[in-house]
């Protein structure tokens, strides 16, 4: 357990993604030491790194231009981070936008994504984000006979609305992995039939041949979205198989050949809090290309269409860090607790999924492991950030680091207990630093509360 | 949960609890404190939280009653706005003469500014600010202390306002007697007693005996008594007696050997509701709040002994910290019905809700009761699964028994006054709805606006170097 200078960078796996070390033992993120951007901008925080969600861009897209002849159009999944500026930095790699009702559309539009480059996503799209997708000649990915009405009512025979079938793919295949992921018991294939999403083969069958039949409608092809739940490559090609099958059926039923196929998201990542290890996945992304692209390249007999996906995690998972300051340490015999100021609020995966962090003594990076200690949060659950986690001897006033905060934290984080959220700073390739997200005040926490005139007006007990 | 030959009328008559303000019309509309759910999401827009003042109140009134009349001396309730922040709601129990329980700044300025009584409020957490303990003293809000590094905080923010700081120590209490009960709400954490001994608030009574020795040094601290709280695990009296019985012998032995009498005993909330979510399910047990006040009071004041005879003194104040009991059931969650799809055998049936109003589902896996508002009368004619839209399941209700659905229908979800609103986030860019409440008079006001785009990325800013591709 004892070791001198544990090197904590190498131990958690993956690429480095701009953390370091540097001589004082204090981590770095894009060269800046974690203590000083604390002391800057405040704790907590969320630092993001620009140049490493540029090089997820890269390293994804270099993945499938080895493995399809046209390459894949990525579209990026907001619903993962909305940090505005984080979207901003993926329009000028040229990512187009994937995304879910009105406010998520619009924030896509306004970062600069051209309309045409935004897929429509959702179970329940509403006439009004429906009206928008259309007069932006955006992409709607069907997912109920009800926005087929609708979209026949805002469309026209001149200007047909681009769309896809979402198609529910539920393999048997799937159910040798692990699907403990997904939260409804039974098998994997049990778990995507019960799901709200997509279409099976039959039902499909018949909107192929009403979309074919309805000149207000371009159909371009299929989209399917599994979601992450195994980071082995043989479940892709499980999923590429299955695609291919029901593509090959459908063409059968009703002569349509896509000339896209949307693989949707969930590409693995090699450190991954949802896998609820601590060990980095031994399978990299182009594996997981290689593994979907070959089943189709197997399976599908026709002309091969262009491919899309909608990556959320890939992009921006390892991108950001979220930084916190020790407060309170509690020792009691065989037990060390370690407050920091950060709570789960800002990791709500932890609550949600079991999702699990890696923690970094950010200003003792060097220091020798002295035990184990619980990290936690001060609010008024359990909060375990971490728990009976190796640590060196920390103070008040210490900072942690927790890695891999660019998913599913942002977005998903409450005010519980009158937490206001906290600060977002950028750092750029050339180590500028800019707030991406003011940290919010107690006022923010009840800015839409009002007091009904009665109330206030009545006298208080004595 | 809901039984596949009963309509929601009949559902509602036998999930119906005592502070429960719903009817059902003739046509089959559900009204909640006399004004139709349909009416309420015409006026003011879907989805939307609908708190009742009644409802509010009466819960209020029931537990003072049931600890006053349970415990031999004074006792106060202090309301843990953790578990619903609406300010409109906190100035209701503040006018009622409920004190509060706070944790962090944000619940603090709450609890004073709706004007509770500082002497009946309490501040907790497990780790609080200089800057906090400071804004307490000068208040005269009591200190539940839980750890040692606390006490030079408490004396610097008494030196530094000029006030007597009063404070409790928060007790580390551990029966083996409540491993049967702590199976529920903390089996994540781990089972039974090992659960408790992990999470991080409290003072063991050997620790709690010094940091008193050292504190009944400090003039400017006034050592006022004792706390404990183990949160929801269970509704059976004789968990409460378990820990009211423990909590009572850890005060006696420290008290005993330093001489002192505690005038403020507080047992902490969790104290259980009749119908509740976070039975995941399970048939309503109606173990009534007299029941569990009086089982926790009569083990406290047998573990107490000298500690609780009159003949000794007076008894020490009871501190009781509820917040479920009392927002739990004052606010419905009403949801219309979108895109309804069929396939695969199954039954979706998209809401304008989602898990995002309801993060216990995702968190703790609580089951709500969720009634066909707009057809009470209706018989169930399928299995359907009730979904959020979000881009994650969002399953409110999983193979929900209900008449057949369709566009426009409402739904009613219960019990949404509990750590919803305050766990609520805005996933997938998703503004959160609006709340009213409805007045014992029947009038309907706005207590929490609804959100917008605007309210979703107020805090956002972006680089002028990253906006400058969008010019070009």
């Amino acid at each position: 357990m004892h070791e001198i200078e544990p090197n904590w960078l190498t131990r958690i796996g993956g690429r480095p993604d701009d953390m370091a070390v540097d001589e004082k033992g204090t981590m770095t993120l894009g060269r800046l030491p974690a203590d000083w951007l604390v002391q800057e901008y405040g704790s907590p925080l969320y630092v993001t790194l620009e140049q490493v969600i540029r090089d997820n861009v890269r390293r994804l897209r270099e993945a499938f231009d080895r493995h399809w002849p046209t390459g894949v159009d990525l579209f990026y999944a907001i619903k993962t981070n909305n940090c505005l500026a984080i979207r901003s930095v993926l329009t000028s790699e040229g990512v187009g936008g994937e995304c879910f009702g009105d406010v998520e559309y619009r924030a896509t539009r306004e970062s600069g994504v051209s309309p045409d480059r935004i897929i429509l996503n959702g179970s329940d799209k509403t006439e009004h984000a429906l009206a928008a997708a259309v007069a932006g000649n955006s992409v709607i990915n069907i997912d109920s006979l009800d926005e087929i009405e609708m979209l026949s009512r805002l469309a026209t025979s001149e200007k047909p609305v681009r769309v896809n079938i979402r198609l529910r793919i539920a393999p048997s295949g799937l159910d040798g992995f692990d699907a403990s992921f997904f939260k409804n018991g039974g098998t994997a294939s049990e778990s995507l039939l019960a799901a709200k999403w997509g279409f099976s083969e039959s039902a499909a069958a018949e909107i192929v041949a009403k979309l074919l039949a309805d000149p207000k409608f371009d159909l371009l092809g299929y989209s399917t979205h599994v979601g992450r739940f195994t980071s082995d490559p043989a479940a892709f090609g499980v999923v590429g198989r299955d695609l291919a099958r029901l593509t090959r059926a459908l063409r059968d039923r009703t002569g349509f050949w896509p000339r896209v196929l949307d693989l949707g998201g969930g590409w693995p990542r090699l450190r991954e809090p949802e896998s609820r290890l601590p060990d980095a996945s031994i399978h990299d992304i182009d594996e997981h290309v290689a593994a979907i692209t070959l089943a189709l390249h197997e399976g599908l007999d026709g002309a091969l269409p262009r491919l899309w996906a909608e990556p959320g995690r890939y992009l921006v998972g390892n991108a950001v860090v979220l930084l916190s300051n020790v407060t309170t340490i509690r020792s009691e015999p065989g037990r060390r607790w370690i407050h920091v100021d950060a709570s789960t609020n800002l990791l709500m995966r932890i609550e949600t999924s079991r999702s699990w962090y890696h923690i970094l003594p950010a200003s003792r990076m060097t220091a020798p492991i002295t035990g184990n200690a619980t990290i936690v949060g001060p609010t008024c659950i359990p909060s375990v950030l971490g728990a009976d986690r190796p640590m060196p001897d920390l103070r008040r006033g210490d900072v942690v680091a927790i890695p891999d905060a660019g998913m599913y934290a942002e977005v998903l984080a409450p005010q519980f207990n009158g937490m206001p959220r906290p600060a977002g700073v950028m750092i750029a390739p050339d180590g500028s630093v800019d707030l991406v997200r003011r940290r919010e005040t107690y006022e923010d926490i009840y800015r839409n509360h009002l007091m009904p005139s009665r109330l206030v007006a009545s006298p208080l007990p004595t | 949960m809901t039984d596949p030959a009963k309509t929601g009328a009949e559902t509602l008559a036998g999930v119906k609890i005592f502070s429960d303000r719903l009817t059902v019309d003739a046509e089959g509309k559900l009204h909640i404190a006399g004004v139709a759910a349909s009416e309420l999401l015409e006026r003011f827009g879907s989805p939307l939280v609908v708190g009742v003042e009644d409802t509010l109140l009466r819960n209020f009134d029931r537990i003072q009653e049931a600890f006053a009349t349970a415990w031999p001396g004074p006792s106060a309730i202090l309301y843990a706005i953790k578990s619903n922040n609406t300010l409109a709601f906190r100035h209701l129990l503040s006018r009622a003469g409920a004190g509060g329980d706070c944790f962090g700044l944000g619940e603090l300025r709450a609890t004073l500014d709706s004007g509770a009584d500082p002497a009946r409020i309490a501040l907790n957490g497990s780790d609080k600010s200089p800057e906090l303990i400071l804004i307490a003293v000068m208040h005269g809000v009591t200190i539940n202390i839980d750890d040692a590094e606390e006490i030079d905080m408490i004396a610097d923010a008494a030196a530094q306002s000029g006030k007597r700081a009063r404070v409790n120590l928060r007790l580390k209490i551990l029966p083996e007697a409540l491993g049967p009960y702590m199976g529920g709400s903390t089996q994540r954490h781990g089972q039974g007693i090992a659960s408790a001994k992990r999470a991080k608030w409290g003072l063991s009574p050997a620790s709690a005996t010094e940091v008193a020795t050292r504190l009944l040094q400090m003039p400017s601290i006034d050592l006022a008594g004792f706390s404990v709280h183990i949160g929801h695990l269970s509704n059976r009296p004789e968990a409460f007696a378990a820990i009211a019985a423990e909590f009572g012998a850890a005060v006696l032995e420290i008290s005993t050997a330093l001489g002192l009498r505690p005038r403020i005993l507080d047992l902490g909330g969790g104290w259980a509701r009749e119908r509740e979510p976070e039975q995941r399910g399970a048939p309503v047990d109606r173990v009534t709040i007299e029941t569990q006040a009086t089982a926790a009071a009569d083990a406290l004041a047998f573990a107490l002994g000298p500690l609780a005879d009159p003949a000794n003194g007076p008894l020490p104040e009871l501190w009781l910290e509820p917040g479920r009991y009392i927002s739990g059931n004052a606010q419905v969650l009403l949801a219309t019905v979108g895109s309804v799809k069929e396939d695969c055998g199954y039954r979706w049936v998209n809401v304008d809700i989602s898990t995002n109003d309801l993060m216990r589902i995702e968190t703790g896996s609580f089951e709500y009761d969720i009634l066909p508002a707009s057809r009470m009368h209706d018989t169930p004619t399928a299995s359907q699964e009730i979904v959020g839209s979000t881009c994650f399941r969002s399953v409110i209700g999983a193979g929900r028994n209900l008449p057949s659905l369709g566009r426009g229908d409402v739904l009613a979800v219960l019990d949404a006054g509990m750590y919803a609103e305050v766990f609520s986030t805005q996933f997938n860019s998703v503004p959160r709805p609006a709340a009213v409440l409805i007045g014992t008079g029947g009038e309907v006001e706005i207590m929490r606006v609804r959100e917008t785009l605007v309210d979703v990325f107020a805090s956002h800013r972006v680089p002028d170097r990253l906006r400058q591709h969008e010019k070009e």
